[in-house]
């Protein structure tokens, strides 16, 4: 298996240590660590797991187990950052690799968010009516309806938490 | 004209003016351009044609119908609630993210969070606490990561389900900011009652991503949004927690910045 990152759909963001990656296609944010970025960038095509392990040690300045080659790519998979979807698991969790290895620090990470719409990151004014939930109205979503109750997306009504 | 974008806004009763623009957004002014972006339509309601018949007050946002209703105070609402959402989603030149800001030493402190997560109480304990007040509304960031004032008034929570009560930032014996400032710290936080604060400091991408959840045009200008975040936390500790009685939380936000 010789995986490639995707490169087309991508917003990419290059922080000292992290790379920030924003997929137009999903809306989902993804902030990789040192180790998932620089896997991610070896991912070319023409490499499988223990040359991209070879090389990753030699950008970490230290020698790497496949085993986390295969857990970023599995991170990586699950954040659609590769071009096709990669079926081969890690044969041990990050629980595991990090009892074994010590450190974490080394370890590939990835974490995803989802890009809120406009209309979920705006200001909650005065409480909105159930039929301005129900229907969807410009600002509802995440705000409190008049049966002080959160106004839920998808036109689930006014049925989240109190508020 | 508001942040580059060109409102209009028509009525059919004059006498609601004056209502009409303490709702605009801070900073508007007046645009000699008749090409709007935006037109908005408040159609006020009463009396019928006939005895017992009631006109609802309507609002537009071009051809969307916003507000629906007998009382006037929601239709004008939900007026001043979507301009302000399109104004932050489509800014020029700037990036609105659902935070509340301060100013302390010359540093701004940012609190991003969704409605109801507590950060307009933070703000007024932070001005409380001598903090120069920026907004409880939005952090404005240009394309440096500075954070520019959106000086509309505190919005403060009463009882469930009431509407909140608005207060200048002057009648609570704040300061209002008046120039945009590097930001000096980022601090997550959700309140839980009896909760401590004892946050755990991001990374600046885990920062960027926290920031990012509460941006207004995060899927609109992506780009923009992470180039701007990624300057501003650029040497801000961005921390992440629980936090109890505001009170509480505001003197420690600020010791950070001494």
């Amino acid at each position: 298996m010789k995986p490639q990152a995707r490169a087309d759909g991508l917003v990419v963001q290059e922080l000292e240590d992290e790379t920030l990656v924003y997929d137009l296609g999903n809306h989902k944010a993804h902030c990789l660590n040192r180790a998932a970025a620089a896997v991610w960038r070896l991912c070319d095509g023409t490499r499988d797991e223990a040359a991209l392990a070879r090389l990753l040690g030699k950008e970490l300045a230290d020698a790497v187990d496949e085993d986390v080659v295969r857990l970023a790519l599995r991170d990586l998979a699950r954040a659609r950052l590769l071009r096709e979807p990669r079926s081969a698991r890690p044969r041990v969790s990050r629980r595991r690799l990090i009892q074994r290895l010590g450190q974490a620090a080394a370890l590939p990470l990835v974490i995803s968010i989802v890009s809120p719409t406009a209309a979920q990151a705006a200001t909650c004014g005065a409480p909105v009516s159930p039929s301005a939930c129900n229907a969807g109205a410009p600002g509802a979503v995440g705000c409190c309806c008049n049966n002080s109750k959160i106004c839920l997306a998808g036109g689930s009504g006014c049925a989240g938490a109190r508020c | 004209m508001s942040y580059g974008r060109e409102i209009g806004v028509r009525v059919n009763d004059p006498q609601v003016l004056p209502r009409i623009e303490s709702l605009l957004p801070p900073g508007w002014k007046p645009s000699p351009s008749p090409v709007v972006r935006r037109l908005y339509s408040i159609f006020v309601g009463g009396e019928g044609p006939r005895a017992g018949m009631r006109r609802l007050h309507l609002a537009y946002a071009n051809t969307l119908r916003i507000a629906r209703s007998a009382d006037l105070e929601a239709a004008l609402e939900a007026f001043e609630s979507d301009l302000r959402l399109y104004i932050a989603e489509h800014a020029r030149r700037r990036v609105f993210v659902h935070a509340g800001v301060v100013a302390w030493h010359g540093r701004a402190i940012v609190i991003p969070g969704r409605s109801f997560s507590g950060k307009s109480s933070l703000v007024a304990a932070l001005v409380g606490a001598g903090a120069t007040y920026y907004s409880d509304e939005y952090a404005v960031f240009d394309a440096r990561g500075r954070v520019h004032p959106f000086l509309a008034p505190m919005s403060l929570r009463g009882a469930e389900g009431e509407r909140p009560t608005r207060r200048s930032p002057e009648s609570l014996g704040a300061r209002p900011g008046t120039r945009p400032l590097p930001v000096g710290l980022v601090a997550v936080s959700e309140y839980r009652h009896g909760a401590r604060w004892r946050p755990r400091r991001l990374t600046p991408g885990q920062g960027v991503l926290a920031l990012l959840a509460n941006t207004v045009p995060a899927r609109e200008r992506p780009a923009a949004a992470l180039a701007a975040l990624q300057q501003a936390v650029l040497h801000a500790p961005v921390l992440k927690g629980t936090r109890g009685e505001a009170a509480e939380v505001a003197d420690l936000l600020l010791e950070n910045l001494e």
